[in-house]
């Protein structure tokens, strides 16, 4: 017999079982129970009555809207070629050549992730619309040019600015993993520029490729602000939804499209899913960081690139600034700075704007935090597989889902005072309904609504960090608790500020989940943009997207420094010996 | 590292400092002893501060919070609420939308104080009506002079003009299965020619000569006075509020008539309906707030003796085209889909 | 030499296996650690080694089975409950802690002053003679130098228990060497029982008291570094602790003579072999001697006449890899000492007799 200590229960296991199911509750409460109403919903009519596949059935024999799933998927594969084209060589010449100006090329690269996506459509038809300055020839002085912007032409240029810096960031991330000695040995083998580029630079970045053409798929399939502005009379399932929904109060309808515009997406997400599977780390922990040599004609020629890539974003930048500051556009264009008072139009001054501003400070806070630490438990540990698998699945799921579906939802679930049991007259409190009608629904809509690329990017990252640590940690009794703030957080440090700005740039633009959320006494800067514009203020909802640009570009400098001077501090830990 | 771990820890203090509880930025604007109530409405942004002035001088004590979108927006919200309505009240939304709600069983019937004094079309006729007008919004042409003498058009006046193949590619008009406008102005045509064939066939030629269908009211008015396109079918608020604001703009009401609708408040069912909520109806058909509607509106619910606003026809009750609301209400799903078969899809961009 | 009788029993891994679904990592292991002990797992990879070592720790999870360690039954304590350190061979050391900060890692989250932290940790650094380094980040030390810092913090807790799982295969040789008197020598210093697992023989020999040998997941041999090498009881023992020479033939109990091909060996009687006819002779190279010029060589016994096919120069010693004319795919190896080769002048292609001493002679049981 031996002495059997009392010491088999390990409080810290149990702690991280606790957080695990929890974290898992609260992934399924914000995304997967509020979508099932609606799943409901796409079985019934509008009195809630059960009529099971007719809906779907009505759906596919109605032949205009069986082109729009057809348009819609034309302007998701061609956004998505494009976007990841750019992307890519936009993240190339970012990594790796010796770009003239490469800290501004930088710092500029996501601006037209900055502006409000009904701003880039005021843009484009200042400059491409049929009294556009490029259209009119800048009034009539060279020869005017018709791109025929509404429809087909005008969404993808409109996706493609909202796309292009996706596929960027996920590029530029995967063209730092690099390593010079694979290029030193290739050289060795008087391998030519193209077959390096074809046997190193591409295999080693295919995960990134794969994952950026996944995300710029279903965003550009997903997205509806754009083809709403300028889609003219091309129809797509977004709008489609928009048009049952909003113009006809079809609510069952709207939610069968929905689910239509989900099978693309969860096909996409699969195939991704089983592409990942295949994927093997390529670069190990020694590797020696790719140094750019000067090459003038690929620097120039990635420079003229670029360059061309940012007139063009600026250009639209700066009509929609134009746009602000021009009475009557395009009979009097006289300045003046009166539309940047407020007052006098749609939406309470400037109190949307600071809304705004702390939705999106608040969005970055606590959605850092939760997409960290659900990332953390997911990747880390080993208890509750199958429920860190689900909450894995789940939390890819998001990119998905269309801000509007996202919205109702919403709307569906956490309005509800209670649920019922089935089967029984019983009611239970639903907690989540205290939210409604606060910031709070709305910072919540929004963490989930940018969820999965947080999460995508916050897992890489973790699984980078040496899984060892956890294990010594544990061998010197240290909870892992303190070893997440200590060892964890400090590693991935600059992740989590990146993952920071781009809830608050994204948080500052979104419309389409938080339009049906807003509370009364929360109006937001998006949406009164959007109404300022029904209104016929073109020009006041310019100037207040000019603001959020310009604030956007404010906290992306902050973010540039902070991360400069983090990563000074911590190339001490990574960068190897130098002698 | 210990600065680093500072720089979270100050994150996280700053994050606590921000703490929802705490602030107004969570809840709102801070909300005081007043009663308060919420009113969704679609009326245009620039009008409401003007009409609830007389309201906050007369009701010190009741706080109105304006939740202000689109007729499409607004009714959408009131439908996915319906488990838990947020609103009080509904004011100046579209009576073909409030019959939506009503057929939901959302809206709770009320009689404001004066109701005697809205004429009977613009009410629901039971005692206690479900809906009660404040105006009419009336359909019509938005054409830019600039862009039309550019392109030798001449003025458009009727709907039967609008047919002409001259004008192929030059107009635009909301759609109706995404705005209410654009539903308005098809429903006017199958009501006002001699069949319903009739206005199909009216549809079809002017679907020859649409430029774009947009997926909104105002839009039309707007790309016209942008000079996007040279006409846009939208609505005469909108068309007459644009000449005001300088655009080359000139308001063509149709010679057969507009069609139009009536902007309308509606009464919340809820389990606690607060007695603001009535107060707020009873002011919203009030003699006082009525002027106020008609500086801007040619057609009001309750009669005023203000003078017509500038821009519309001098008999604005004569520009109104047959219209049976309850008909367009129950045929609209109908209407669409034919409409959808005949124009959608197809519609491909030219 | 560690005396096996009336030592105190550390640890006992009773009856441990460990199988995913049919495919088993570890079968029945049973294992004994004495206090203060050197024990060294040993296998190639794949043989279920760090499996062991995991299983102890407690970051993995045995199928079945108990440990039981200094009379205390740990078989489910969860890995913080457990008495042990661990140096894994990536090192793990915190990349963002400085040496210093890194050894006092698990020392800071016990209720102990700071004081005593202080003064614990610089007696670490000192053991491991890093005093100079405390400040430098781990990617501003040497290899040798992490894995120095990485046993340091491994001991900073004073466990019972040191576990090493391949703590220098990723040092250059030289280092490798220098460290393994380190870490032997600090072991005997604590008296810490310590088990390490590496694939290298050699470093399992030279430091530890005692070898496990492993095989596809059960334990083929437990012995000294001596025992191992002079009485291996499986060829896959024989062959993996140095080199051995293994040939299949025929095996005449009654007359203790083995039969390869058409070679007969005497075998010493001093053992008897248990199993049948089809068997495996096993001889190190070292025991194999050349005789060309030796006289008489009919009344000699147990020689073989082979083709040089192989000169290889190992220092003190020439490794000839040899053939049978009537079998040239089967090497024999042979080391001889250099001066024999030199002097006798032995080329690739030559004809020599070598002897198998009959007293170094094994054999085998024949698995096939």
């Amino acid at each position: 017999m031996y002495f059997k200590k009392n010491f088999n229960k390990s409080f810290n296991i149990l702690l991280l079982r606790i957080l695990i199911i929890f974290v898992f509750i609260l992934v399924s409460f914000f995304i997967i129970i509020p979508l099932l109403p609606l799943f409901l919903k796409s079985f019934s009519d509008n009195k809630n009555n059960f009529i099971g596949l007719e809906n779907f059935i009505n759906y596919i024999q109605n032949p205009s809207l069986t082109q729009s799933f057809i348009n819609s998927l034309k302007v998701a594969i061609t956004t998505t070629f494009f976007s990841v084209l750019i992307g890519f060589i936009y993240a190339y010449a970012l990594t790796r050549t010796r770009l003239p100006l490469k800290k501004f090329f930088n710092t500029f690269s996501l601006f037209s992730l900055y502006i409000p996506p009904l701003a880039v459509a005021i843009g484009l038809i200042y400059i491409f619309g049929k009294q556009g300055l490029i259209t009119q020839g800048f009034f009539g002085t060279i020869p005017g040019f018709d791109i025929n912007l509404y429809g087909f032409n005008g969404i993808i240029i409109g996706e493609i600015f909202y796309c292009f810096p996706q596929a960027l960031i996920i590029l530029v991330s995967a063209l730092n993993l690099s390593d010079q000695r694979l290029y030193e040995a290739a050289e060795s083998l008087k391998a030519s520029p193209l077959r390096k580029f074809l046997t190193i630079t591409l295999p080693n970045i295919k995960y990134g490729l794969m994952n950026s053409f996944f995300i710029c798929f279903i965003l550009s399939f997903t997205d509806f602000g754009v083809p709403k502005v300028v889609g003219g009379n091309f129809n797509v399932l977004a709008t489609d939804i928009y048009k049952q929904v909003v113009g006809q109060q079809n609510f069952a309808m709207g939610a069968t499209i929905s689910i239509y515009l989900l099978v693309p997406s969860i096909l996409a997400f699969l195939i991704d899913k089983n592409f990942q599977k295949n994927e093997a780390s390529l670069i190990s922990g020694k590797s020696i960081p790719f140094k750019p040599r000067k090459n003038l004609i690929v620097d120039s020629i990635m420079f003229i690139f670029c360059s061309l890539i940012l007139i063009l974003v600026i250009g639209v930048f700066s009509s929609i600034v134009l746009a602000s500051l021009i009475k009557i556009w395009p009979y009097d264009i006289s300045l003046s700075l009166q539309n940047f008072r407020f007052s006098n139009v749609a939406g309470n001054g400037y109190e949307p704007y600071f809304n705004t501003v702390f939705m999106s400070i608040y969005t970055a806070i606590f959605g850092t935090i939760f997409v960290f630490f659900t990332a953390y438990l997911v990747e880390k540990f080993k208890p509750l597989k199958k429920i860190r698998m689900l909450i894995y699945f789940f939390s890819t799921l998001p990119i998905a889902i269309p801000g509007l579906v996202l919205g109702l939802s919403y709307i569906l679930f956490f309005n509800k005072p209670s649920f019922s049991v089935p089967f029984l007259d019983f009611q239970i409190f639903n907690p989540f309904s205290l939210l409604y009608g606060t910031m709070g629904i709305l910072v919540l809509a929004n963490i989930i609504h940018f969820f999965t690329v947080c999460f995508i990017s916050a897992t890489t990252t973790l699984k980078q960090i040496d899984k060892e640590f956890e294990e010594v940690s544990e061998s010197l009794k240290v909870p892992f608790y303190k070893t997440f703030l200590r060892i964890t957080i400090p590693l991935s440090l600059p992740t989590i500020l990146e993952i920071g700005s781009y809830y608050f740039v994204n948080s500052m633009i979104t419309v389409s989940a938080i339009i049906f959320l807003y509370p009364a006494k929360i109006p937001v800067s998006s949406v009164s943009i959007v109404n300022m514009d029904d209104a016929g203020d073109t020009a006041s909802a310019a100037a207040m997207s000019t603001l959020i640009v310009l604030t956007s570009l404010f906290v992306r400098l902050i973010y540039e420094f902070t991360s400069r001077n983090v990563s000074k501090k911590s190339s001490v830990w990574i960068n190897p010996l130098e002698t | 590292m210990k600065k680093l771990f500072s720089f979270v820890m100050g994150a996280a203090v700053i994050g606590t400092a921000l703490a929802p509880s705490a602030n107004a930025w969570w809840w709102g604007k801070k909300g005081s002893e007043k009663a308060s109530i919420t009113v969704y409405t679609a009326l245009e942004d620039d009008q409401i501060p003007n009409y609830l002035k007389s309201f906050e001088r007369d009701y010190p004590n009741i706080e109105v919070n304006i939740v202000r979108d689109s007729t499409g927006i607004v009714t959408a919200k009131l439908l996915a609420e319906a488990e838990n309505p947020q609103a009080d009240v509904v004011w100046g939304l579209a009576a073909s939308s409030l019959l939506v709600a009503n057929d939901r069983g959302l809206i709770q019937g009320y009689a404001p104080k004066g109701l005697s004094n809205v004429k009977p079309s613009f009410r629901d006729p039971a005692k206690n009506p479900s809906w009660v007008g404040i105006d009419s919004w009336i359909s019509a042409f938005c054409v830019n002079k600039i862009e039309a003498q550019k392109n030798g058009l001449s003025i458009p006046k009727s709907w039967a003009d609008l047919t002409k193949p001259e004008y192929k590619g030059h107009i635009v008009m909301s759609n109706p299965a995404s705005s209410g406008t654009g539903y308005l102005s098809v429903a006017s045509r199958l009501q006002n020619l001699p069949s319903e064939e009739d206005g199909w066939n009216y549809l079809d030629a002017l679907h020859e000569n649409i430029a774009q269908y947009m997926h909104s009211g105002s839009k039309p008015c707007k790309a016209a006075g942008k000079g996007e396109y040279p006409i846009g079918v939208s609505f005469g608020y909108r068309a007459v509020k644009q000449v005001n604001m300088g655009q080359p703009i000139e308001a063509v009401f149709p010679k057969e008539g507009s069609g139009w609708d009536v902007e309308a408040n509606a009464l919340i069912k809820k389990d606690k309906i607060k007695p603001a909520a009535k107060t707020f109806l009873d002011w919203a058909i009030s003699p006082e707030v009525s002027r106020e509607y008609a500086k801007s509106f040619a057609i009001t619910a309750v009669e005023t003796d203000v003078p017509l606003p500038k821009g519309f026809p001098s008999n604005p009750e004569k520009q109104l085209a047959k219209n049976d609301l309850q008909w367009a209400a129950v045929n609209r799903e109908r209407i669409l889909a034919e409409w959808a078969k005949r124009y959608d899809g197809k519609s491909a961009p030219k | 030499m560690i005396k096996k009788e009336g030592s105190f029993k550390y640890l006992e891994i009773k009856n441990i296996s460990k199988n995913f679904g049919e495919t088993f990592v570890l079968k029945n292991i049973h294992l004994d650690v004495f206090k203060g002990e050197f024990l060294c797992l040993l296998g190639p990879s794949g043989c279920g080694k760090t499996t062991l070592l995991r299983i102890i720790s407690g970051l993995e999870r045995q199928t079945n089975g108990d440990i039981v360690q200094d009379g205390l039954l740990i078989s489910n304590s969860p890995t913080e409950k457990r008495d042990f350190g661990i140096v894994f061979q990536s090192y793990a050391l915190f990349p963002n802690l400085n040496a210093k900060q890194n050894i006092a890692y698990g020392l800071e989250n016990k209720k102990i002053n700071k004081k005593e932290i202080e003064k614990r940790t610089n007696n670490l650094l000192r053991l491991v003679g890093l005093e100079k380094y405390s400040d430098q980040f781990p990617s501003q030390l040497s290899g040798g130098q992490q894995q120095r810092v990485a046993l340091a913090r491994a001991m900073a807790l004073s466990p019972g228990l040191l576990l090493l799982d391949e703590p220098l295969s990723a040092l250059d040789a030289q280092v490798r060497s220098k460290l393994r008197n380190e870490i032997k020598l600090i072991q005997k210093k604590l008296n810490l029982t310590t088990i390490m697992v590496t694939h290298d023989q050699t470093e399992a020999l030279s430091m530890a008291d005692r070898v496990v040998v492993m095989e596809r997941g059960h334990i083929a041999q437990i012995g000294t570094p001596f025992e191992l090498y002079e009485n291996p009881i499986t060829p896959f023992v024989a062959d993996f602790i140095g080199k051995m020479n293994l040939l299949k033939g025929k095996y005449d109990k009654k007359n203790c003579v083995f039969y390869y091909l058409n070679n007969r060996f005497l075998i010493s009687q001093n053992t008897e072999y248990s199993f049948l006819e089809n068997c495996l002779l096993g001889i190190r190279p070292e025991d194999i001697e050349i005789i060309k010029f030796r006289k008489n060589i009919e009344k000699e016994e147990n020689i073989l006449r082979v083709k040089i096919k192989e000169i290889t120069y190992l220092g003190t010693i020439f490794r000839l890899t040899v053939v049978l004319e009537s079998k040239l795919e089967e090497n024999i190896f042979v080391d001889v000492i250099s001066n024999q080769v030199i002097s006798n002048n032995l080329k690739i292609g030559d004809f020599i007799d070598i002897k198998l001493k009959k007293e170094k002679i094994k054999l085998f049981e024949s698995n096939l």
